[in-house]
């Protein structure tokens, strides 16, 4: 007996509608549609609502907000101390409201809410480029969610609760290259992100946003074998959440899926 | 063993000690320990260790040892758990491999990774010499694969035919053989002499060593030979007559006389005759590469028992002779004429056959670069070992946890605790949660639902299993019920234990039943929470009773933990009944805060 069922006279009732699973004796009802469901060590990528003292609420597509603790934040200046009153005063130099930030769910509190950490450099606060959100159940949980494309110089972050984020991407430093990089921060701060990595970032998120309402899972080679699909067809970026692409996709989708069937045979 | 405070001096009372399990010395390590403490730093110069001889001075030897003796050596005790291989596989940012990479176990192999790299760096900084073909397009490495394979198997196929018994029989002297070289190249070809015997072991041979300019080089004539040292030159001289032997121009090659085994030159024996050099030596089995199916007659006492001039040169032309066109005469087929039977010979023959035809058909077989590049090749080859054989150290292959780390993963792949693509699944994500108790069998547990037909009581009384941590306690009686669910876990535990095994992790299923199961409390633990009063529970046990304190509020733990489970489940009966049953076991003595005030 497990999640989605009751015991009802001796009988086990579904009292979810959906797929059902047997794990060894345990057996659950998996709904098509859910809700987002956090687990320990997901990828999320969240909006800062509100600043609270010693730490930030973030907006995930979750029945409550996220929780991320000062202390699970790494310091600006990276050096590893206790967080003094100063520091809490300058919480919102490090992430403001509305801020996109991707960070890591490390467990849960008593009352159900996420805990987050963001202690690696590759969690933090985003910039320049594009949040979308899609239904978080097309996003399976996989090895990695952290997807540099070399080719077009971007970062795709598919995090686990449905919210995508596309956009330049950013070179991973270490903690001893700190000082070189506040200086070329500030330069980069006066450069702006290049027209074709531009083009490339919108072009990915549209692929995404078809691929989402045509209801398919999402996964990084499928965005990128619709973006270069588009490219190859010839198709504008706006153009590209019109009717003929969407049909055309769907039809390259079920074309694959059938290959897959016959090869299967 | 050490008090962490500066003292000026240390009294050892004796020098023994009892350390849990036996009463024995102390070791020099904890010596150290104990006598460092002696002197407080900025304050005393000195410090000062006494020991106290109440009964007997101890031996010298042993105090020898224990002053100047080799601390215990620092081993690494890292064990890898599926607790931490499922929690480093949640994590993205982490990966297993890092972590055993930290261990002390790896210290050495770390610590010289920045040499390594290093050297690395170096040796493909090295340029590779391209060999360059006269004759075109290098085909030099498929000639040299080729020439290795062969080696290998021309090596098999000597040694096996070497103890075909029909060998023996044409191994006679006179047969022509086609021995190795030592300059590992070109063969020579000989004629046997004498076979082994009892005082010398190998076969004694005479081979021809090419053109006099070579044998040139070669001056180490024995010196107990009768020619003078004119010999060298290639020409011949003749002793005046009342030296020579009188034999010498009148007796034809073969000679009546038997010879009576000695041999009076002093191996390896090198001459000259007919413009060809020569030399005696003894080879052994393996040096023949092969044996040829012309025979030529020789005086054998002539050759090594009188060391006549002549007898040579007729010898060495007679092999000139039979050595046409520069080729060797036929070798003897091994299956028609040596009668090799044995499958796996005859196939290795015939593949050292096949691919000798196919290097003679390769442009580097007649090239005069031959030997040049076929060294220049094993250089290469060399480098190119030395080069994998480094990469390999340094990648994450070497790690000595590997093949256990690579045998647990694909357990845990089996019962589904992570896919294929190594996400962690629910049944991971519950393992997770279990910290006290096995985490395979508990997880198990849950899963085939083995504690739903049980109650509250019943239940945490087969979860003491887990905690419980005395070997020997006397056997408890239990209902039947009891004694179904108690069977169950024992059997899964084999079972997990026998899957263990199969796939490589180092694991004895019997034993590992018997270690993480211990079912000595669980008469005590239902009696008691079935709501019996402490005093009674004591009585059905021989375990003491601040052990059974200890295990009981261990439980208390297990169930946290199992009721977390059930909530990842979604199992709510188990959670309730886990609930209930943590309910149950807490109360009066066991749960005391303290024995000595109570109503806190």
């Amino acid at each position: 007996r497990g999640h989605g069922t009751t015991d009802q006279d001796g009988e086990v009732v579904a009292t979810l509608c959906g797929v059902v699973e047997r794990v060894n004796k345990l057996v659950y009802v998996r709904t098509l549609r859910a809700r987002y469901k956090p687990e320990v060590g997901d990828i999320i990528v969240g909006r800062v609502i509100e600043i609270a003292p010693k730490r930030w609420r973030l907006e995930i597509n979750f029945s409550q907000d996220a929780v991320l603790m000062l202390s699970s934040m790494n310091l600006p200046d990276g050096i590893q101390r206790r967080r003094t009153a100063v520091d809490e005063l300058n919480m919102r130099s490090i992430f403001e409201e509305n801020d996109v930030v991707c960070a890591e769910v490390r467990g849960f509190q008593h009352d159900g809410s996420l805990h987050l950490q963001a202690r690696s450099q590759k969690y933090g606060k985003l910039q320049r480029g594009q949040l979308l959100t899609v239904p978080a159940y097309l996003v399976k949980r996989r090895k990695l969610h952290f997807h540099h494309l070399e080719q077009y110089d971007v970062d795709l972050i598919l995090g686990c609760n449905g919210f995508i984020w596309v956009g330049e991407h950013v070179v991973v430093r270490e903690i001893a290259d700190l000082k070189e990089d506040e200086q070329k921060l500030s330069a980069e701060a006066e450069t702006f992100t290049p027209i074709e990595t531009r083009r490339h970032i919108c072009r990915l998120a549209n692929a995404a946003r078809l691929l989402s309402a045509l209801g398919f899972t999402l996964t990084v080679e499928l965005i990128i074998q619709t973006a270069e699909a588009s490219v190859s067809s010839n198709v504008e970026i706006n153009d590209m959440l019109g009717a003929e692409f969407y049909v055309q996709t769907a039809e390259g989708e079920a074309k694959r899926r059938g290959d897959l069937l016959g090869k299967k045979r | 063993m050490g008090v962490n405070a500066p003292a000026r001096t240390v009294v050892f009372d004796t020098l023994r000690k009892f350390d849990g399990k036996e009463h024995r010395r102390l070791l020099p390590g904890e010596y150290i320990q104990m006598a460092g403490r002696a002197g407080r730093r900025g304050l005393d110069t000195i410090g000062t260790v006494i020991m106290m001889c109440r009964d007997e001075i101890p031996e010298e030897s042993d105090l020898k040892n224990l002053l100047v003796g080799k601390p215990t050596r620092l081993e690494s005790q890292f064990r890898l758990t599926y607790t931490m291989i499922l929690h480093l596989l949640r994590v993205e940012e982490l990966k297993v491999e890092d972590m055993l990479k930290r261990s002390f176990a790896e210290f050495h192999a770390q610590k010289d990774l920045p040499q390594k790299e290093k050297l690395l760096l170096q040796m493909l900084r090295q340029p590779t010499k391209t060999i360059e073909c006269i004759k075109g397009e290098p085909s030099i490495e498929e000639y040299y694969d080729m020439f290795l394979e062969a080696e290998e198997h021309r090596e098999f196929v000597t040694e096996a035919i070497m103890q075909l018994h029909t060998t023996q029989q044409f191994l006679a002297p006179g047969r022509l053989v086609v021995v190795k070289s030592k300059s590992d190249d070109d063969h020579l070809l000989g004629v046997i002499v004498k076979n082994p015997s009892a005082t010398l072991k190998q076969y004694v041979v005479l081979v021809l060593t090419g053109d006099c300019t070579s044998s040139a080089l070669a001056p180490n004539l024995s010196s107990q030979s009768e020619k003078g040292p004119g010999d060298s030159q290639g020409y011949f001289i003749i002793p005046p007559k009342g030296k020579r032997g009188m034999d010498d121009d009148f007796f034809s090659s073969s000679r009546t006389r038997k010879s009576s085994g000695v041999i009076n030159i002093k191996l390896p024996y090198m001459g000259d005759a007919s413009g060809m050099g020569f030399e005696v030596r003894a080879v052994e089995n393996k040096e023949i590469i092969s044996i040829c199916i012309s025979k030529i007659k020789i005086d054998q006492v002539g050759l090594l028992e009188d060391i006549s001039k002549t007898v040579y040169a007729k010898t060495v032309q007679m092999l000139i002779k039979e050595q046409t066109d520069g080729k060797y005469p036929p070798a003897l087929d091994a299956i028609k004429d040596l009668k090799m039977k044995d499958m796996d010979q005859v196939k290795r023959y015939h593949a050292h056959n096949n691919l000798l035809e196919e290097m003679s058909k390769n442009k580097c077989h007649g090239c005069i670069k031959l030997k040049e590049h076929k060294s220049m090749m094993k250089d290469q080859k060399m480098h190119k070992d030395e080069l994998d054989q480094l990469k390999y150290q340094m990648s994450d292959e070497a790690l000595q946890q590997m093949p256990q780390f690579q045998g647990r993963i694909d357990v845990l792949k089996e019962i589904h605790y992570i896919d294929s693509d190594l996400v962690v699944q629910l049944k991971g994500r519950v393992a997770c949660e279990m910290n006290s108790g096995e985490e395979l069998i508990s997880t198990e547990c849950l899963f085939e639902n083995q504690l739903d037909e049980l109650e509250p009581e019943e239940a945490v009384a087969i979860m003491s299993a887990f905690v419980f941590q005395q070997r020997n306690a006397s056997e408890p009686s239990l209902t039947p019920k009891l004694a179904d669910a108690k069977k169950r876990l024992y059997d899964t535990a084999i079972s997990l234990g026998q899957l263990q095994k199969r796939h490589e992790v180092p694991v004895d299923p019997e034993e590992y039943a018997r270690d993480n199961l211990k079912f000595g409390l669980v008469e005590v633990v239902y009696e008691w929470a079935k709501g019996t009063p402490f005093a009674d529970i004591c009585e059905l046990t021989d375990v003491s009773e601040g052990l059974i304190v200890r295990t009981i509020v261990r439980l208390d733990e297990t169930c946290r933990e199992f009721r977390n489970a059930a909530s990842i489940m979604g199992n709510s009966a188990l959670y309730k009944k886990m609930e209930i049953a943590s309910n149950a076991i807490k109360r009066d003595i066991v749960f005391a805060a303290s024995l000595y005030v109570t109503g806190i």
